[in-house]
């Protein structure tokens, strides 16, 4: 019997029920929603106002993050369930779990003194307790849904998705508590935390711990888990250092409250001096990681190209995103919709050949025989959809 | 000793399923002692919850659970209650006929801006204490002399007979964590 069922492979949602992970991660969640949803509420009575101006501002700076962290694995995309699970366990369960872990700030007091705690209780603490209880989340994840998170790549988006959603609830906590919850202070709370640092916090920090998290269960990585284990740890290590220095009073060399005038100019850049240096690590891991993606895929259909299932055309325009979505759009225009859609299930298909391909022992193994199979169906069936042919010779003509 | 062979009848689904759940409790068991264990340890070392504090007969404040009173003066009528990092002072004044926005203005010429390298103010916005007392609250941002980032939280209110600043601050990134502790203790606190 082969070792890879299809029906296993990928686009699994959340809801399975019989894995004992799915009902931890629920019941960790409906806690944080009872406890943060209570909180929020509470709070709207300092200002309905600024509180409705904080949820409609951070809406405007979450949602087309979100899309931009979920678009940025490029030859899969994840189950979109899981996907906003990542989102709901930052945005309640990590957030209601790191007000219970508050007490160690009370511990540090007790044992380092309360104006060292003062000082250094916020880089000390938060930035362990924060980026585990984010991390326990992408873990319970993999444990409901392993194939999803299979590589680093996916980490990162789970990570990242899971950081943005921590971040926004505690930014209206922010804006609410600290910055006053009127209109006013909601602006400038949202100038302070969003869009002179917005790129640097949460999304990033726990992005990494995703990373960590993938490359430790990835199936598609060469190297012994012995090998594994201290570069994921030197991962997370990095990111809880990136939100320690972010907490903590050093490099501090913006301008200090009352902020006035220029000062506002100034502020975004002397946050960068903290937050740069991890967001262009970030960004080259990110490049690193799509590398790594794009030889895994020619890895696993090197011995594909010519069978039946992926054609030496096909696989150049499956190598490049780009390519693959100015195919899609020019067999829509030429073909029409369904042709076009046919197209991007095809392609999908032929990723997912990929993944079966580089879990088999053999090239000939079942799995893989019918997965060839069904991508030579499909082409079939594009191939008989009146336009679809004159389509592909163009798209082939300008991949040449 | 080895691990014993399976029993040909087991069942492998149940063998799966009994995996299944193991690093599940490793994962439930440490999220619980990172997020519990900071309390029952904070808990246990504050000791039991303090009893309602009563400052110059005109304020009384029920501090919650890991909250402790760090000290309370008659003269001036004042009380500090902390948990961990975060401070909560409580001051009381005579009666002030200008309401609630008149003993804000003058707590913050009087003691927040003599008290701080800089401070931010953000705007204000009316509420109540218990009993619907008139309150006003705002947030501030601020920085110590020794050069701590705070950032912190006032409601003044006016009674008949007198007035009272509750004053709550914790460095960067703290307050939010007590948020909910606050509400409860200054929105309950009664003002005579």
């Amino acid at each position: 019997m082969s070792g890879v069922r299809r029906a296993q492979l990928h686009h699994r949602s959340l809801f399975q029920l019989h894995e004992p992970a799915f009902w931890v991660f629920g019941a960790f969640l409906v806690y944080g929603m009872v406890r943060m949803v209570g909180a929020l509420v509470q709070l709207s009575a300092v200002s309905r106002s600024g509180w409705a101006l904080s949820w409609l501002l951070l809406a405007l700076y979450a949602a087309p993050l979100f899309l931009l962290i979920y678009y940025l694995d490029l030859y899969e995309r994840e189950p979109l369930s899981v996907a906003v699970a990542a989102f709901l366990w930052g945005a309640f369960a990590a957030t209601a779990l790191a007000l219970d872990a508050g007490g160690w700030d009370q511990v540090l007091a007790q044992v380092a003194g309360a104006d060292f705690a003062a000082r250094w209780a916020p880089a000390l603490t938060a930035p362990v307790v924060e980026e585990f209880l984010k991390g326990a989340g992408i873990v319970l994840l993999y444990l409901i849904v392993r194939d999803e998170i299979d590589d680093v790549m996916d980490g990162f988006v789970y990570g990242a998705l899971c950081g943005l959603g921590f971040a926004v609830v505690e930014d209206v906590l922010y804006f609410m508590a600290a910055f006053g919850g009127t209109p006013a202070g909601v602006l400038q709370g949202f100038y302070v935390r969003v869009l002179s640092s917005g790129l640097y916090g949460h999304v990033l920090y726990t992005g990494l711990v995703g990373m960590a998290v993938g490359l430790v269960v990835s199936r598609r990585e060469p190297a012994p888990m012995r090998d594994r284990l201290p570069a994921a740890a030197g991962i997370v290590a990095i990111a809880v250092l990136g939100h320690f220095l972010w907490n903590s009073p050093l490099l501090s060399f913006g301008p200090t409250p009352p902020i006035e005038g220029m000062e506002w100019l100034v502020l975004p850049f002397s946050l960068a001096v903290k937050g740069l240096p991890l967001l262009f690590f970030v960004i080259v891991a990110l490049r690193l990681a799509r590398g790594r993606e794009r030889r895994w895929l020619d890895g696993a259909l090197a011995g594909e190209v010519g069978s039946e299932g992926l054609t030496e055309a096909e696989l150049e325009t499956l190598r490049s995103p780009a390519r693959r979505r100015a195919a899609v759009s020019a067999m829509r225009r030429r073909a029409g919709a369904p042709a076009g859609r046919l197209l991007a299930r095809l392609e999908r298909e032929q990723i997912d050949l990929a993944m079966i391909a580089s879990r088999v022992a053999t090239p000939d193994d079942p799995a893989v025989l019918q997965q060839r199979d069904y991508c030579r169906s499909l082409r079939d069936a594009l191939a008989a959809m009146p336009g679809a042919q004159a389509a592909v010779a163009h798209t082939d003509a300008a991949g040449r | 000793m080895d691990r014993l062979p399976s029993r040909p009848d087991e069942a492998l689904a149940q063998r799966r399923t009994e995996r299944r759940w193991i690093p599940v409790l490793i994962v439930t068991a440490l999220i619980l002692l990172v997020a519990q264990g900071a309390k029952s340890v904070a808990d246990a070392m504050a000791g039991p919850t303090a009893p309602a504090v009563e400052v110059g007969s005109a304020v009384e404040i029920q501090p919650r659970p890991g909250w402790d009173v760090e000290s309370i003066s008659t003269s001036p009528p004042a009380a500090r209650l902390h948990r961990g990092t975060v401070l909560l002072d409580v001051f009381v004044y005579g009666a002030e006929a200008g309401g609630a926005a008149a003993v804000a203005q003058r707590y913050v010429d009087e003691a927040l801006r003599p008290g701080l390298a800089s401070v931010w103010i953000g705007g204000a916005a009316e509420t109540t204490l218990a009993g619907g007392v008139p309150a006003v609250r705002f947030g501030y941002i601020g920085l110590t002399h020794d050069g701590v980032s705070l950032e912190g939280v006032v409601i003044a209110a006016s009674g008949h007979a007198a007035s009272a600043v509750f004053d709550a601050y914790a460095p960067r990134g703290s307050l939010a964590t007590v948020a909910q502790d606050l509400r409860v203790m200054i929105d309950g606190a009664v003002l005579r």
